[in-house]
């Protein structure tokens, strides 16, 4: 493995110079569609933020109509800055460093809950001046990587299920401080720990029985009210509000009911780009969590059916990395990544269309955020590493 | 170094066919709510994205009984601003500030305010408005609206009451046939975003609005003007504090004119008809507003005094107690009890017939027939004639009777009720009472309103009120007007009677509560022809000066009024009967 590494430095040290700068000539390591797929998805990202936002960012904001969208181009830009420099930085720097990022995560997670910012009650945010970040975007990463290491790790084990427990519990750690102030994050640390695991183990049936008895046992919990006790009162409500959304439209059941609104309003081709009527003040988060509803409310079914077909497209290509990776780790690393960005794209448009209970998740390269689209991009420039050196041993 | 194996690649396929077929579900969510269920969820969005904006419906006008135009509308705009839409805000303060003769300060401040849509000014003249509108300033709207609008002014203010801010009537006859004359408000269907701004460059929908309906009423608008203008001489004349006169066809009730003066602008109900004294109170000021309002010939009550010894008559008649023939004697007093009630005319009438007694409005001669009638019969009477009931006329604020429970009514109070005292009706209680005992005696409900008129479908509805039915024999109401005439022709109401015309009639005086203030309410009703009644006026005058005697005061203003209305009602001149003096009561 050290053997390797030397000879992927020393590769590296071959390219003479302009690491870091655009190069403008073909680089067959270069993962194209990989990267089309990121420029597209970026760009109409982008382009379903000014839709969205353009309305109230004129009023609110002296006739500037181009405020939000400007933001989120300038993090746009800055992200995939950061997504050029990762994808040169080898991807096993990153595993060597998996305890660290494993700690900080663990750190970041239990300190957010006490120091952090609080956004509508909850404390969610750490605030350093002008730059506000969520651990939780972080700790997906370094759940990724750590898993990925762990896994390396017991290699040789794999066949055992004892291995999984080891890996239940190296999750936990890192989960369980998101998931107590964000539901839906912790959710995707666990359902990311969830498919690494079934990728990296030997025994496959037994995450169906899990699933299974998962099920069974939520539907249990519900049925004898034995959720209701465990559950905060908030999260209650978001179920009974997911159960009749039209009831409690005032309520909790509000947003999902203005994005109903919204994704029925879309009909075959919705009412075209930029004519959205639930983004001028009637949904809110539209421009974040909420915007595959206006996507279909504009673009109506056939738009939304290509967006998802995208994100297919972008899973399609990332199982590709992963199962071509050069090494179990790069194949851990991809597959946590293609999970990861799975199950939010899933989470997003299953909230928005009251498939699952309110829960915040932002919709991969399309919401507006800062921080999360800087770790999104993260995460592509490993990809693109891990696939770089794919097509390097391909081509040579 | 490990590489990965095959079962690794297997979880890989395997977690990539679950996003899949998840994703596969999550398609067919979309299917299900953006076209089986995207009707539903449409029309809610439609409903939450629509504003109505009302258009106003015109009110219906009123007309008097010949067609004479009393309420209509005049189309007045507002004038408003909307901040995001303006382009030259100098150039619009300098306009409005120049076309609304408002100062450039209250205007800068409102154009420059952030919001939605600021009102400059409401109630502008039209051509104002249209000029405005022509001039073509982005952000500047100009909309047109309906104001009630009085030709008149003053004529017959009391009856027709006016309508708010809201166009919703808020006294008279605008309350009670509201939703006759409201009509239904049309309606304007925009697009507007969470904070109700209009998008603009989306087609409207647009509902039309339907006019209210045309109010015709019995009122005739030439009396009421002639009664107005008689009323407010006789106040003058005696300066007094108000004078009504209500005007009525005692057959069916239909009122022809109805006049409170001092009467009020309706085009400026909120300025008081007279200049008060210093400054008042918003509360204060108030009160005199609502007094300038009040119909008082509907709303208050008052002790009737002589004229109800037209009741007591009736009713002594009617239970036989009397004959027309019989004489009493008047030593200008009456023990009752203990108590010595005294006649207006303190050295009595002496002997007298039941005629001559009502001529002379003698109160021995009534307070005797009282006690005959005694305390039930007399109370049966009064409620049989409906003294305690409302006449139902059909204008708001209508004041119920205050009279003595039967129970607690002795023999003193059974006295002084036979003259027209210690109790209170309306004076239109009275008059509805008196034109049920000298219309053949059966019930009449007087109303202002005739017919409604539906402009759009010319459909034309007959108003229906109760009536007709008996509470007084034909007999006695025959007697009644042969006495009444008498009392106009040689009695006490004398000066009511024009040569050529039968007419009938009684005078009361009434000293006002609490006694001995020296205020009085003179009054005198009179009706005509007397052998078959087509009009009969009561006018009261409130607190005059000098001279109180209704007789003296009250009925030459009848006579003024019958003069030019009697033949203008097409009622010919007829035998005079012979004629002798009384004396007034």
């Amino acid at each position: 493995m050290a053997e390797q590494t030397g000879k992927t430095v020393a590769a590296k040290r071959a390219v003479p110079k302009r690491r870091l700068g655009l190069r403008f000539h073909w680089d067959s390591t270069l993962d194209y569609s990989l990267l089309i797929m990121i420029g597209i998805l970026s760009a109409f990202g982008l382009l379903m933020i000014y839709s969205t936002t353009s309305y109230a960012d004129s009023i609110s904001h002296a006739g500037n109509s181009y405020y939000t969208v400007t933001k989120q181009a300038v993090y746009l830009v800055i992200a995939l800055l950061v997504m050029a420099a990762v994808s040169r930085i080898d991807y096993h720097v990153w595993l060597k460093y998996a305890r660290v990022l494993y700690v900080a995560a663990v750190i970041l997670g239990i300190a957010v809950l006490f120091l952090g910012k609080e956004v509508n009650g909850q404390k969610r945010w750490f605030s350093l001046g002008p730059i506000s970040f969520q651990p939780a975007e972080f700790a997906k990463l370094a759940l990724i990587i750590s898993m990925a290491a762990l896994a390396d790790f017991y290699y040789g084990m794999l066949r055992y299920y004892r291995v999984l427990f080891v890996f239940f519990m190296a999750a936990l750690p890192i989960a369980l401080p998101v998931l107590s102030a964000n539901l839906s994050s912790g959710l995707i640390l666990m359902g990311i720990a969830f498919v690494m695991a079934f990728i990296a183990s030997r025994r496959k049936i037994i995450f169906g029985i899990v699933i299974g008895v998962g099920v069974i046992l939520v539907v249990v919990l519900y049925r004898t009210g034995i959720l209701e006790v465990v559950l905060d009162e908030y999260q209650m409500n978001r179920i009974n509000a997911w159960f009749d959304p039209l009831a409690y439209s005032s309520t909790n059941g509000f947003q999902t009911v203005q994005g109903l609104y919204a994704i029925g309003a879309g009909g075959w081709f919705g009412r075209g780009l930029g004519q959205s009527l639930q983004s001028l003040g009637y949904l809110p988060e539209a421009q974040n969590d909420m915007i595959f509803s206006i996507i279909c409310e504009e673009l109506g079914l056939i738009g939304a059916i290509l967006v998802i077909c995208m994100f297919l497209l972008l899973v399609y290509r990332l199982m590709q990395i992963s199962s071509q990776a050069k090494d179990f780790k790069g194949t851990m690393i991809a597959a946590g990544i293609m999970a990861h960005i799975a199950i939010q794209v899933l989470m997003n448009v299953a909230v928005v269309t009251n498939t699952m209970p309110n829960t915040g998740v932002s919709l991969p390269f399309i919401s507006y955020g800062g921080s999360s689209v800087t770790f999104l991009m993260v995460e592509m420039g490993i990809v693109l590493n891990i696939a770089g050196k794919v097509n390097s041993s391909s081509a040579t | 170094m490990h590489w990965s194996k095959s079962y690794h690649r297997r979880g890989i396929v395997i977690t990539c066919c679950i996003i899949g077929l998840a994703a596969l579900f999550l398609i067919g969510r979309l299917v299900l709510l953006m076209l089986v269920q995207s009707d539903h969820y449409y029309e809610l969005a439609e409903e939450l994205h629509t504003r109505e904006r009302r258009i106003k419906a015109a009110r219906g006008n009123i007309y008097d009984r010949n067609g004479v135009l009393l309420a209509g509308n005049e189309t007045v705009c507002t004038v408003s601003v909307i901040y995001n839409q303006v382009q030259d805000r100098e150039g619009v303060i300098a306009m409005l500030c120049k076309e609304l003769d408002l100062p450039e300060e209250t205007v800068r401040k409102k154009v420059e305010k952030y919001s939605a849509r600021e009102i400059i000014k409401t109630n502008i003249p039209k051509e104002t408005g249209d000029h405005i509108r022509s001039l073509d300033f982005a952000g500047v709207k100009v909309d047109e609206d309906f104001k009630r609008y009085y030709p008149f002014g003053e004529l017959a203010s009391t009856v027709l009451g006016f309508t708010g801010s809201d166009n919703q009537g808020i006294i008279g006859l605008e309350v009670t046939y509201e939703s006759v004359l409201k009509g239904l408000d049309g309606t304007i269907l925009t697009l507007t975003d969470a904070a109700g701004i209009e998008i603009e460059g989306v087609a409207e929908d647009r509902i039309e609005p339907v006019a209210g309906n045309n109010l015709y009423l019995t009122i005739d608008a030439n009396l009421q003007m002639y009664a107005q203008q008689a009323a407010e001489k006789v106040m003058e004349q005696k300066g007094a504090n108000r004078v009504s006169v209500l005007m009525m066809n005692p057959q069916n009730g239909e009122i022809l004119a109805m006049v409170n003066v001092p009467e009020f602008d309706l085009n400026a109900p909120f300025t008081l008809n007279v200049q008060p004294e210093g400054e008042l109170t918003p509360e204060e000021k108030q009160n005199l507003l609502n007094q300038m309002w009040r119909n008082h010939i509907i709303s208050d009550t008052y002790e009737p005094g002589s004229t109800f010894k037209t009741i007591t008559a009736a009713s002594a008649l009617e239970e036989g107690v009397v004959s027309l023939g019989e004489t009493f004697h008047c030593p200008g007093f009456y023990v009752v009890d203990d108590r010595r009630i005294r006649c207006h005319k303190v050295a009595g009438h002496g002997t007298e017939t039941f005629v001559q007694a009502t001529m002379n409005s003698c109160n021995p001669v009534f307070i005797q027939l009282g006690l005959r009638l005694g305390t039930e019969k007399f109370y049966s009477y009064f409620k049989q004639l409906r003294l305690m009931e409302k006449t139902g006329v059909d204008l708001p604020g209508e004041a119920a009777a205050i009279m003595h429970n039967p129970a607690n009514m002795g023999d003193v109070e059974l006295a002084t009720c036979s003259f027209g005292q210690s109790f209170q009706i309306t004076p239109l209680r009275l008059l509805t009472t008196v034109s049920s005992i000298i219309n053949g005696g059966t019930t009449v409900t007087p109303h202002v309103a005739k017919e409604i008129h539906n402009g759009a479908e010319d459909e034309v509805k007959a108003l229906a009120f109760p009536s007709g039915e008996r509470v007084l024999s034909e007999q006695t109401s025959e007697t009644m007007r042969y006495v009444l005439e008498q009392v106009v022709a040689e009695g006490g109401g004398i000066k009511g009677s024009i040569e050529g015309y039968r007419i009938g009639g009684k005078t009361a005086t009434s000293e006002k509560l609490p006694r001995g203030t020296g205020k009085y309410i003179a009054s005198f009703y009179g009706f005509a022809p007397a052998d078959d009644p087509q009009i009969i006026t009561l006018i009261t005058i409130d607190e005059p000066e000098g001279v109180y005697y209704g007789g003296t005061i009250a009925a030459p203003v009848v006579k003024e009024i019958y003069e030019n209305v009697l033949p203008y009602l097409g009622i010919e001149r007829s035998e005079l009967p012979e004629e002798t003096t009384g004396e007034d009561g």
